[in-house]
């Protein structure tokens, strides 16, 4: 057989140095592999070429004239000039002409790239004078529009559209009148923009720049993002000075964000050095607080801490590393003598890891972010992506783009239903009768997965017969979507146009009293029609916080052992073997019933890391009276938030940036975090200060456990939770640092990761179909005396509670008070217009925010975001009431009402 | 026009779709239905860009990237008819600044502007390609020719 060499690879010359390339290679491509220094000017280094700045003009051997190296495609043998006379000539021409477009400024540095290029060409004055003057649009808090730098490569535009897909930005008007712009010709801050930087980091001549001054980059360190759970990577910039630069990078290899990044990555890690950070531990005396030193502090926690061995609890950090969860859940169960540790899961998706570990044996996402991509059918209920996942939500624009069906379910009329193929809108509280509905539909047409069923299913028959009630007639009425669109939703579910279905869930879904049926409903949706373990499929809870996944699977929670091993006799023996000491065998107490044994007396010391309850509790003041009875309250932050004010001692902790570690994402994958500056002050990793907390403790006990808390790294500690954590065996700091990121389970070293979950079988061998029952729509109903439905969730622009987010002054700017989204018809009756003064109050508590007028919400209905901005927080409204079975809190659902105040 | 008339009939939203399909990305088939918002609702205002962007699943910043590129979409209402007068090198050779002046003079209106009785907007334009006929105009959809200003007196008389 014959082999064509020249097909596989391509030799060519460029300046006298042979270079080979791959076919569908561009002449630039090998230019840019002997890294010769040729302007590019819009070209985007992992985009396709735009070849609208014709500066990378090159020289070719037989062919004509000076072609753009960026559209020329290579040729085995072709030889290629950057130096000849006349490509630098004519280049020389184009880079004058460009650069006399642009108005010099002493507010900005140079024209970047641009001015690199001009340099080189020795081009010290453009020969031109610009034809157009205008002002600058700094309308936006983070960056500047410039049009006096800007060459009009599109580059932004290609950003906003084509990587983000928000097409916030285009090119307007043609010839000379041609400038960057935005929809309706106005400022920036008029348009749809997100403010996710993309098109800032893209911009060759700084005509998109950063409003902060530029200062001089020591070095780039690659990590992982701090905020929501997609776990996005980000280079950070370390300036000169020590201090880490405004605006991070994107990471085009990381294989969960591929390049992208939202407003909160891009600009949101000033937090880090806000003026409020608590640099040196606090010891309460006489109800001051005293700065002491370490030892001190440590000492003052242990004393408090030992006189309640076994009556204690502890809460865990979804924002701190796998390395400091398996540390704290070491120190509660090998040192404290109980299983109480949990952390922020209990309030966000406990109701699905709950329904998923009855339903499967396994409490993650099934699928990888790829797999969304794939899928023909998008099913998102009670999530609103745009705010929350943004980088998610490009990966479902991205989806749809490539004529996948997107179906939303939620209430409120979040961005995702603007751009949905189907939006079902029911009343709150009526989702098992929604998808019991859907499921029906599926069985009825003969659209279930009958093969999928009878080989990996179990309990389908009782399932079958508990949809008795869901008729599309019955759940129409209840719902209030309409039989037609129930039926669609289900067919495009279970037989989309293309590959198979996503199902993605939120906290819509999971913060209610019937939470955890709700999750039951959409499984047995998944069940029936088979879609999950393939790709192109799967069931998606998305995690909200950095490392939720991962503090759980390093064993934060009451119910499980780290990787959610049981409590049974060798599993424990197990532990005792590895630890030298054996961990309780009995389930400890999740986050709510702490709080309740606060009150009994059940628990009197309390371990709270990275986490502020007294905020994000429902019912503050109730929360707030459990919080004042404990004996002894030791926090562990960056900052002095509404629970460490409380606190006995005050253990100051590194940021994020500040320390070694890795996050878990919601699509497995264990990724690393990296130190890229000093901590604080004398700040210090949230491992080091638990371990060193633990070994005193336990000298009070009269233990010695210095050999069991003895890690002189991170790196160490991940070694001993990857030794017991069956998924997590093959993982290694040093491995991660080798191959990028990978998905559990990875139980050996030369295994490459898992896509999906499922492929073969369940955890549980087959799944199990549970029926779900429509139950009462909400504990507390809207009534005469608080005749409005509250609905609360999150923002873009600021970070749950908000203690980190409130800390960066530009997403302040952006979000700066609490707004009460009310519809129109409600806002006239009570005379208010947008920005009027507000008071909402329920049975527990008042807030005052101020009126947001839209049809997102529906009329009786008001939205109030759980950030605390200017002393106004939903939960001081919000119901404790809690589902039964997973314990998580109805912050979904209260009754309240409104009344507008005199603007003071 | 209000907001809530900007809506296609039934039949041109089938119209929209038939044209859609005409092209391997339906956006192909974003300039002939920006010309039929534009005949269907006197022109293109930025509120038909939006609902021409609903139709088309694009964001109304491209629509109007695209509608400020070229030229033959109005951004704002017109008269009843175009009058377009040609002022490229061959009519301007033959009089074109003479039959733009008369045509100014007459209706009271700068190039650019439309009458006050909405009846004639009045444009220069680059060449419409009848240079053998200079001077020439397009009126609306027809083409006049060899101008003089007698002549034009009596084509803007006949237009109502």
């Amino acid at each position: 057989m014959n082999v064509n060499v020249a097909a596989e690879r391509m030799k060519l010359t460029v300046d006298g140095r042979t270079v080979e390339v791959r076919p569908g290679a561009t002449v630039l491509d090998a230019v840019n592999r002997l890294e010769i220094a040729l302007p590019q000017l819009c070209k985007d280094h992992d985009r396709a070429p735009l070849g609208a700045c014709r500066t990378c003009l090159v020289h070719v051997e037989g062919v004509r004239g000076v072609p753009a190296a960026c559209h020329l495609p290579a040729r085995d043998g072709m030889v290629v000039s950057t130096e000849h006379p006349d490509a630098v000539r004519v280049r020389r021409g184009v880079l004058d002409l460009t650069l006399s477009m642009l108005t010099p400024s002493a507010e900005r540095d140079g024209f970047g790239q641009l001015g690199g290029a001009a340099e080189r060409h020795e081009l010290a004055r453009p020969t031109w004078t610009p034809l157009h003057q205008a002002p600058i649009d700094g309308s936006k808090s983070f960056f500047v529009l410039d049009r006096e730098a800007c060459i009009l490569c599109g580059r932004c535009a290609v950003a906003c559209d084509d990587v983000q897909h928000i097409g916030a930005i285009a090119l307007l008007g043609r010839g000379h009148a041609m400038k960057v712009g935005v929809a309706r010709g106005g400022a920036m801050a008029t348009s749809v923009c997100t403010s996710c930087g993309q098109c800032v980091a893209t911009c060759p001549t700084g005509a998109l720049r950063p409003k902060d001054a530029a200062a001089p980059i020591a070095r780039r360190v690659e990590t992982t993002c701090p905020y929501c759970g997609v776990g996005c990577g980000i280079e950070l910039g370390v300036r000169t000075d020590h201090r880490l630069a405004v605006m991070a990078d994107d990471v085009p290899v990381n294989r969960s964000s591929e390049g992208m990044l939202c407003v909160k990555g891009r600009f949101g890690t000033g937090f880090v050095h806000a003026r409020d950070r608590i640099r040196t531990p606090r010891v309460r005396r006489d109800g001051r607080w005293h700065e002491v030193g370490w030892d001190e502090a440590l000492d003052a926690a242990a004393d408090g801490l030992a006189r309640h061995h076994g009556r204690f609890g502890a809460l865990a950090s979804a924002k701190a590393t796998n390395e400091d969860a398996y540390v704290i859940q070491k120190f509660v169960r090998a040192v404290m003598g109980t299983n109480n540790v949990d952390h922020c899961t209990r309030l966000c998706h406990s109701p699905s890891v709950e329904a998923m570990l009855v339903s499967m044996g396994s409490g993650a996402t099934s699928n990888s972010y790829q797999d969304y991509e794939e899928a023909g059918c998008l099913m998102v209920v009670g999530a609103d992506a745009s705010a929350n996942h943004p980088v998610i939500a490009i990966r479902f624009r991205r989806a749809m783009k490539r004529g996948a069906k997107l179906v939303v379910v939620n209430p409120k009329r979040v961005e995702l239903c603007d751009q949905a193929d189907l939006w079902l809108q029911p009343r709150p509280g009526t989702d098992v009768m929604l998808f019991n509905a859907m499921a029906r539909v599926i069985v009825d047409e003969g659209l279930a997965d009958a093969d999928f069923i009878a080989r990996r299913t179990e309990g389908v028959g009782a399932w079958h017969t508990s949809l008795s009630e869901a008729t599309l007639e019955r759940a129409a009425a209840v719902t209030g979507v309409s039989a037609e669109h129930i039926a669609q939703a289900a067919r495009w579910y279970a037989r989309p146009p293309v590959s198979g279905s996503c199902l993605i869930w939120g906290m819509g879904i999971t913060q209610h009293t019937n939470g955890i049926h709700n999750a039951h409903a959409l499984l047995n949706l998944s069940l029936v029609a088979g879609q999950l373990g393939r790709a192109g499929s799967g069931i998606s809870p998305l995690r909200g916080q950095n490392n939720v996944q991962g503090c759980g699977d390093s064993g934060c929670i009451p119910t499980n052992l780290p990787g959610y091993q049981k409590y049974d006799e060798p599993t424990l023996r197990h532990f005792e073997r590895e630890w030298g000491l054996r961990p309780p065998a009995m389930t400890g107490k999740v986050v709510t019933e702490m709080v309740e044994a606060f009150l009994s007396g059940e628990i009197q010391a309390m371990y709270v890391v990275g986490e502020n309850p007294l905020l994000s509790e429902p019912d503050l003041h109730h929360a707030e009276k459990a919080f004042d009875q404990l004996d002894v309250l030791v926090v562990q932050d960056l900052f002095m938030h509404e629970t460490a004010e409380q606190a006995d001692v005050f253990l100051p902790a590194a940021a994020f940036a500040e320390k070694e570690g890795t996050f878990t994402n919601s699509e497995r994958r264990v990724q690393r975090v990296r130190k890229a500056i000093d901590p604080a002050g004398d700040a210090r990793p949230d491992w080091w200060i638990t371990a060193e907390l633990a070994k005193r403790v336990a000298r009070r006990l009269g233990r010695d456990v210095s050999t069991q808390f003895a890690w002189r790294s991170a790196s160490e500690v991940f070694d001993e939770l990857a030794r017991l954590t069956p998924f997590l065996g093959g993982l290694s700091h040093a491995r991660l640092d080798r191959e990028g990121g990978l998905q559990w389970p990875c139980p050996t070293a030369d295994h490459p990761g898992t896509r999906f979950l499922y492929g073969e079988t369940f955890p549980l061998g087959k799944a199990r179909f549970i029926p779900a029952l429509q139950t009462a729509e909400a504990a507390e109903l809207p009534d005469p005396d608080f005749p409005f439905l509250l609905n609360t969730g999150r923002l873009l622009y600021h970070w749950h509670g908000g203690t980190l987010t409130r800390r960066v002054e530009g997403l302040m700017e952006l979000a700066p008070r609490l707004e009460v989204a009310i519809h129109p018809s409600d806002a006239r009756r009570l005379g208010v217009d947008t920005g009027a003064p507000l008071r909402v109050s329920s049975r527990r508590g008042e807030l005052t925010g101020y009126a947001r007028v839209t049809e997102a919400v529906r009329p009786g209905a008001l939205f109030v975001p759980f950030v605390k901005l200017a002393d106004s927080a939903a939960n001081f409204l919000t119901n404790p009431a809690f589902d039964p079975a997973s314990k998580i809190p109805e912050y979904k659902v209260c009754a309240v009402r409104v009344e507008r105040l005199t603007a003071a | 026009m209000s907001v809530q008339s900007i809506a296609f009939s039934t039949g041109q939203l089938a119209e929209v779709r038939r044209l859609q399909g005409l092209y391997p990305d339906k956006r192909g088939a974003l300039l002939p239905v920006l010309h039929m918002a534009q005949d269907t609702f006197g022109y293109v205002s930025l509120e038909v860009e939006e609902y021409v962007a609903s139709l088309f699943g694009l964001s109304p910043a491209h629509v109007h990237e695209v509608v400020t590129f070229y030229t033959l979409y109005f951004r704002q209402p017109r008269g009843r008819h175009v009058v377009a007068v040609c002022h490229n090198l061959s009519c301007h050779l033959a009089g074109a600044p003479l039959i733009l002046a008369h045509l100014k003079e007459r209706l009271g209106i700068d190039v650019g502007e439309t009458t006050d009785d909405g009846r004639i907007t009045l444009q220069a334009v680059e060449c419409l390609c009848a240079c053998e006929a200079a001077p020439m105009m397009q009126v609306d959809d027809r083409y006049e020719m060899n101008l003089t200003p007698d002549k034009v007196d009596r084509i803007v008389e006949a237009l109502r």
